[in-house]
């Protein structure tokens, strides 16, 4: 009874990743972009680099407009 | 010591701990979240079901609240900044690794176990205690957008390991994942984090240090204790806020994992199709990212319980509406309301505890009341399967939760925050001072 409650409960939070909403983001997605996977993933993966690399080019930009010594140590 | 004329020209450096940390959050809880777009391909492929391949996500909701105070801990005593990449490290290998999978124990190990625990490192309770260090006014403000980093990562991240997975095939979605977390993620973390504004020479929020009109010296600002700061976490558990704080977080977490499982099959079940229950639920995503920043910023500039309180009482309304409005309307209805609710109780919390209980076991005291937050959860969505299938239907089961939210907004409304909150201890010296 103990496992088969737990097993219940195991099982229906497992669901929290539901299909029908994925498949309806992706369905969203290429709706309204219209795009092969391919363009997509390198869309995705350039805005998901460039943010750190952003954030590192800022910081290292006002280092240098400031002629500080940095923080860097 | 900073120069006092630059204050004006740099950004404050704990800026930049907010960026890295909004994108560990990003970064790290998008990669778990992608588990959901594993699910099917992995399971077609060793023969699994639903059920079983589930048990790995399950395992690990339950691991990482349980471990969360541990984590807290070794926060506390080793610094932000050794957890987190550490956390990373292990969340990076350990998804990397998921490419390999050969058996289910395998699955269940290494996601449910070892990443569940590696991700209790770097969580939102852990980041948003270094926050809490480096920004003192805008605490609530910095974590509320920290905290809609892990949702911008449902947002991104997931999409991206869909078209991935369609160009490609699930092992190497796993492995790119656990790079991004590796080669992205981890060299952000070394680069900006550090543990506490003073190993920089700064104060909190960037605020310079006042100057000392005798000698015209720069006076470092003397530190106010407030009543109820404690030096061990087990101090905390003998005063009242962090039991009313962690009772309301035990029905936060209830109330959001129960929808979160059982809202699309809900509303199936209402005669609603699915793509249409699937459009609301994604909306509420879409809009608490706006409830969580907008709660920070006004719990910067009002009192946090009562938005607390607010918060709870409106996720309240939303469960009724959900409950009493017929048809497709009541989901409509339901995600607006709710939807802005959604992660807002996580900088009002987290702020809240370290104005009452100061920073010094901050990472552990934010664990306790995560673990409330995931237990709160874990039974919930027991309950409600288990209501379902007694009764046939989720009403039983949303009408509890819905009910549990008003005691929780009186919970948290109660708090005594004027006369524990060191923000307010440091309003009033300062009026006592003059300052």
């Amino acid at each position: 009874m103990g496992w088969s409650l737990l097993h219940a409960a195991l099982a229906h939070h497992g669901e929290a990743a539901d299909p029908t909403l994925l498949e309806w983001i992706k369905d969203v997605l290429d709706h309204f972009l219209g795009l092969g996977p391919w363009t997509v993933i390198i869309v995705l993966g350039l805005i998901i680099v460039l943010l750190p690399l952003g954030l590192v080019a800022l910081y290292l930009w006002q280092l240098r407009s400031d002629g500080s010594r940095g923080i860097l140590r | 010591m900073r120069n006092p004329q630059t204050k004006n020209t740099r950004i404050y450096y704990g800026w930049y701990i907010v960026a890295t940390s909004i994108f560990i959050a990003f970064v790290s809880v998008g990669a778990r979240q992608s588990f959901g777009v594993f699910v099917l391909p992995m399971s077609q492929e060793f023969d699994w079901s639903r059920g079983t391949i589930s048990l790995a996500a399950s395992l690990g909701f339950l691991v990482n609240g349980v471990t969360q105070p541990i984590m807290g801990g070794l926060f506390d005593r080793l610094g932000g900044r050794k957890v987190i990449l550490s956390s990373l490290a292990i969340i990076g290998l350990a998804t990397v690794l998921l490419s390999l999978t050969f058996h289910l124990l395998f699955l269940v190990f290494m996601f449910g176990v070892v990443t569940s625990i590696a991700l209790s490192g770097s969580s939102l309770s852990t980041t948003g205690a270094l926050l809490s260090k480096w920004f003192q006014r805008r605490r609530a403000t910095v974590i509320g957008l920290n905290a809609s980093g892990a949702s911008l990562g449902g947002l991104i991240l997931v999409p991206f390991s869909m078209y991935l997975l369609q160009a490609t095939n699930w092992r190497i979605s796993w492995a790119v994942l656990g790079m991004l977390v590796l080669v992205v993620a981890i060299p952000l973390g070394f680069f900006f984090l550090r543990d506490d504004p003073a190993q920089m020479g700064l104060l909190p929020d960037g605020d310079p240090e006042p100057i000392n009109p005798e000698n015209g010296e720069s006076d470092p600002p003397a530190k106010s204790r407030g009543p109820l700061e404690v030096d061990q976490w087990s101090q905390s558990l003998r005063s009242l806020p962090i039991w009313q704080l962690s009772a309301a977080y035990f029905v936060c977490g209830a109330t959001t994992s129960m929808l979160g499982v059982h809202f699309v099959p809900y509303a199936i079940g209402e005669g609603i199709s699915p793509t249409i229950a699937a459009s609301a639920f994604g909306f509420m995503m879409a809009l608490n990212m706006v409830g969580g920043i907008g709660a920070g910023m006004l719990s910067d500039r009002f009192s946090s319980k009562n938005l607390l309180a607010l918060v709870y009482f409106l996720r309240g309304c939303a469960y009724i509406l959900l409950l009493t409005i017929p048809g497709t309307a009541s989901l409509w209805a339901f995600a607006t309301v709710a939807g802005f609710s959604w992660i807002a109780t996580v900088p009002l919390t987290t702020s809240l505890t370290a104005d009452v209980y100061g920073l010094r076991a901050l990472g552990t005291i934010s664990g306790i009341s995560f673990l409330c937050h995931q237990l709160g959860g874990a039974l919930s969505t027991l309950l409600a399967g288990y209501l379902f299938d007694l009764t046939g239907s989720y009403t039983l089961p949303f009408a509890i939760a819905g009910g549990l939210l008003f005691p929780a907004a009186l919970s948290a409304f109660t708090i005594k925050e004027r006369k524990y909150s060191m923000r307010y201890a440091v309003q009033q010296a300062a009026v006592g001072t003059g300052g």
